[in-house]
C-alpha cells in the first residue's frame, strides 16, 4: 500500500540530513563533480562549507573517504552512479567493511551510491550493483525509497560504528510517498519488493486483482542483515509461495539469496526470484534490461501459481 | 647503480652527531635483534604465519621516528620497523605473529596488519600501496599533525598512489610519504617494471621531493629542513633488503648491496664506540631471544 504524505521528498530530506550533518557533526560530504550542475539531483546542499570536491580519481577517492572516516569524520562519500562501485570497492571493502574485524578500529562511511536507468544511462551505468558487496562482510547494506526510510537508516549509521552502503535510486528522488506492508486473508502469493519496483507496488497489486489473484506485499528496506520478521513467516505460511524483486540482476544476486533464506525458513513453500535479466543493457529500446515492470511481476506471479 | 652513497649529506662525525648516530643505532639494533629471532623462529618452523622482516631497512624507521615526534603513521606489509621504532610492546608483536589471541590484531593477520593507536600506527590490509590514499584522507581531517605515509617501490607504480599525490598537493596536506626503495617488487627490479623515478613524478604534481640514501644523518637531517614547513613531501630512501620478500630466507646479494646497519656500527666503532655498540647488541640479543623464547612458549 502506498501512503501519500504532503512532506519533503527524499532529495530535499538527504539534503538536510547532510546540511546538518555538517553543521552539526562536523561532517564532511566528498566526492565527483558535487557542485556540478543539480547538485547530485538536488541531494546536496548548495554550499562549499562541508562539500570536498575529488579529483577524477576513483580507488583512491574512496581511500581518501574511509581515510576521514578514520580520523573521525563520519564521511558522507558520493558515487554518481552504482557503477563507480566497481572502481571504489577495493578501500570500501578492504579498509573500512573489515577494518574493525581486523583492526578493532571502525571506518564509519556513508556511501551514497546512487543507481539510474533507461534508454540515457546504457550497459555500465544502469542500475544496482549492491549484491556483490553483500557477499563481504562488515558493510550492512539497505536500499531506501521514502523520506521515512532515509531518516531511520540515517539514525542507525549515526549510532553505528560501521560503514553503511545505501543503494539509492534515482527513480526515489522527488518522491514523497511512505510505503506500507500490505497483508490481505485471501492473499495466495507474497511479494517482497526491493529499491525501485516498489514504486510499481500500486500497479502489480491492481493488476493482479484483474487477474483475480491477492497478495501480500512487502517492502524490503535493509538488505543486509536481512531479518526474517514474523509478519514474512505467517504469509508464507499462508501462500505457500512467493517472489523476491529486485532492481538488480536476477542470478547470482541479493534476491536470490533472499529468496534462499526465506525457502529455508518456511518448510514446503517456493519462493523464486525476479530482477534483471543475465544480459548488459544498452540505450536503444531494443536492450533495455531493468527493473522488472509491473507486467513482467504479474507474469512471473501468474507463472508461479499455475505451476502446481 | 650503486645506491650506497647516493645523494649522502657529507658530515663530519662530531659530537652531536655521533651522539645522534648513536641514539638511532639503538633502535636499529633493537629491531634487527628482534628480526634476527623472528627470521630463526620461522625458519626452524615454530610458527607458520604470514611474515614481512625488514632486515637491512632499519635506518629509516629508526631515524624518522626520531626525527618527527607526535605524528600519525600508516605502514604496509613490511611494517615491524615502524611498530618497533615508535615504542610500540614487542611482546604484542610476537604474539601477532605467532598467531596468539594476544597479539595486536589478534593474531588475525601476521604482519601486514599490525598497529597500535597508542602510538599514532594504523594498519594495513595488505594490498600494496592502498595505505597512501587512506593516509591522505586522514591527514585531510586531521591537518594539525603530521601525517606520515610509507610504502614501498612496488606500491608507488599503483594507480591509486601516484593519485595521491596529485590530491595532496591539491589540498596542500600535512603529509610525509616515505618510500622505502629496496628496488624490488618481490624479487623484480624496478628497471623491469618502469622507466620513470618516483621523485620525478611527485614534483611534477608540485610536491618537495628528494631521493637519498639510507644513511641515518642524511635522513635525519632532510626532515628537519622538510619537517619545518607543513606541506606534503615525499623522501625516496634506496635501501637493501637482506632477507627474501615474505617468509624465512635470505636473498642473494646483488652486486650493489650494502648493509645500512653494518656501515652505521663501522662508523661508530671507528669513532671509539665500540663498547657502546658491543653493549648494545648484546643487550638487544639477550632481551631478544628471552622474549621470543617465553612467547613461543604459549603456542
Amino acid at each position: 500500500m502506498v501512503k501519500k504524505i504532503m512532506g519533503k521528498t527524499v532529495a530535499e530530506t538527504i539534503r538536510d540530513i547532510s546540511k546538518k550533518h555538517i553543521e552539526k557533526n562536523k561532517g564532511v560530504i566528498m566526492g565527483q563533480c558535487l557542485s556540478a550542475v543539480g547538485w547530485v539531483q538536488n541531494t546536496v546542499p548548495a554550499q562549499k562549507k562541508g562539500i570536498i570536491e575529488f579529483p577524477m580519481t576513483d580507488v583512491a577517492g574512496a581511500g581518501f573517504a574511509v581515510g576521514a572516516a578514520v580520523g573521525g569524520r563520519k564521511p558522507i562519500f558520493i558515487l554518481r552512479f552504482q557503477s563507480f562501485l566497481w572502481l571504489n570497492a577495493s578501500p570500501l571493502i578492504n579498509n573500512a567493511a573489515k577494518s574493525k574485524e581486523i583492526f578493532g578500529y571502525s571506518a564509519p562511511v556513508f556511501i551514497r551510491a546512487i543507481a539510474s536507468e533507461g534508454i540515457s544511462s546504457g550497459p555500465i551505468h544502469t542500475n544496482c550493483y549492491h549484491s556483490p558487496f553483500a557477499h563481504m562482510p562488515g558493510l550492512p547494506i539497505c536500499a531506501p525509497m521514502t523520506p521515512k526510510e532515509y531518516k531511520k537508516i540515517w539514525q542507525f549509521f549515526k549510532k553505528s560504528d560501521l560503514p553503511l552502503l545505501v543503494s539509492e535510486h534515482r527513480r526515489s528522488y522527488k518522491e514523497k510517498k511512505e510505503f506500507i506492508d500490505d497483508i490481505n486473508k485471501n492473499s495466495k502469493v507474497t511479494l517482497f519488493l526491493i529499491s525501485a519496483v516498489r514504486f510499481q507496488s500500486l500497479e502489480i497489486k491492481n493488476k493482479l486483482k484483474k487477474l483475480g489473484i491477492t497478495a501480500d506485499i512487502f517492502h524490503l528496506l535493509w538488505l543486509k542483515p536481512f531479518n526474517i520478521k514474523k509478519k514474512y513467516i505467517d504469509s508464507l505460511k499462508k501462500t505457500k509461495k512467493a517472489i523476491v524483486i529486485d532492481s538488480t540482476y536476477e542470478i547470482c544476486g541479493i534476491s536470490e539469496h533472499i529468496a534462499y533464506k526465506l525457502m529455508n525458513k518456511v518448510k514446503g513453500t517456493k519462493v523464486i526470484n525476479l530482477g534483471m535479466k543475465d544480459r548488459s543493457p544498452g540505450c536503444s529500446v531494443k536492450f533495455i534490461n531493468g527493473t522488472p515492470s509491473s507486467n513482467e511481476v504479474c507474469k512471473k506471479v501468474s507463472k508461479l501459481i499455475n505451476n502446481k | 647503480m650503486n645506491f650506497q652513497n647516493y645523494n649522502i649529506l657529507k658530515l663530519s662525525y662530531n659530537q652531536k652527531n655521533i651522539e645522534l648516530l648513536k641514539k638511532i643505532f639503538f633502535k636499529m639494533s633493537y629491531i634487527r635483534q628482534f628480526e634476527l629471532r623472528a627470521y630463526e623462529s620461522r625458519l626452524e618452523k615454530k610458527f607458520e604465519t604470514l611474515i614481512y622482516l625488514c632486515l637491512g631497512q632499519e635506518s629509516i624507521y629508526s631515524t624518522v621516528a626520531l626525527s618527527i615526534k607526535n605524528s600519525i603513521s600508516f605502514g604496509q606489509h613490511r611494517g615491524h620497523g615502524i611498530y618497533l621504532a615508535n615504542g610500540g610492546s614487542p611482546k604484542k608483536l610476537v604474539d601477532e605473529l605467532i598467531g596468539l589471541n594476544t597479539g595486536t590484531n589478534k593474531g588475525m593477520g601476521g604482519s601486514p596488519p599490525i598497529f597500535d593507536k597508542k602510538i599514532g600506527m594504523y594498519g594495513h590490509v595488505g594490498l600494496i600501496g592502498d595505505q597512501v590514499p587512506v593516509a591522505a584522507g586522514y591527514s585531510l581531517v586531521n591537518k594539525s599533525k603530521k601525517t606520515i605515509c610509507y610504502f614501498g617501490d612496488g606500491a608507488a607504480e599503483e594507480d591509486y598512489v601516484l593519485a595521491t599525490f596529485g590530491f595532496a598537493s591539491q589540498k596542500k596536506l600535512n603529509i610525509l610519504f616515505i618510500c622505502d626503495d629496496n628496488d624490488l617488487s618481490v624479487l623484480t627490479p624496478t628497471k623491469d617494471r618502469r622507466s620513470w623515478k618516483l621523485v620525478d613524478v611527485a614534483k611534477s604534481f608540485g610536491i618537495n621531493a628528494i631521493d637519498i640514501t639510507d644513511d641515518p644523518l642524511t635522513i635525519y637531517y632532510n626532515i628537519k629542513k622538510i619537517e619545518k614547513k607543513n606541506v606534503p613531501a615525499l623522501i625516496n630512501i634506496r635501501t637493501c633488503r637482506e632477507y627474501w620478500h615474505e617468509g624465512a630466507g635470505k636473498d642473494k646479494e646483488g652486486k650493489y648491496f650494502w648493509s645500512r646497519y653494518k656501515i652505521v656500527k663501522k662508523i661508530l666503532e671507528n669513532k671509539n664506540q665500540e663498547k657502546f655498540v658491543n653493549s648494545t647488541e648484546m643487550l638487544h640479543k639477550k632481551w631478544s631471544k628471552k622474549l621470543w623464547e617465553k612467547q613461543l612458549q604459549k603456542l
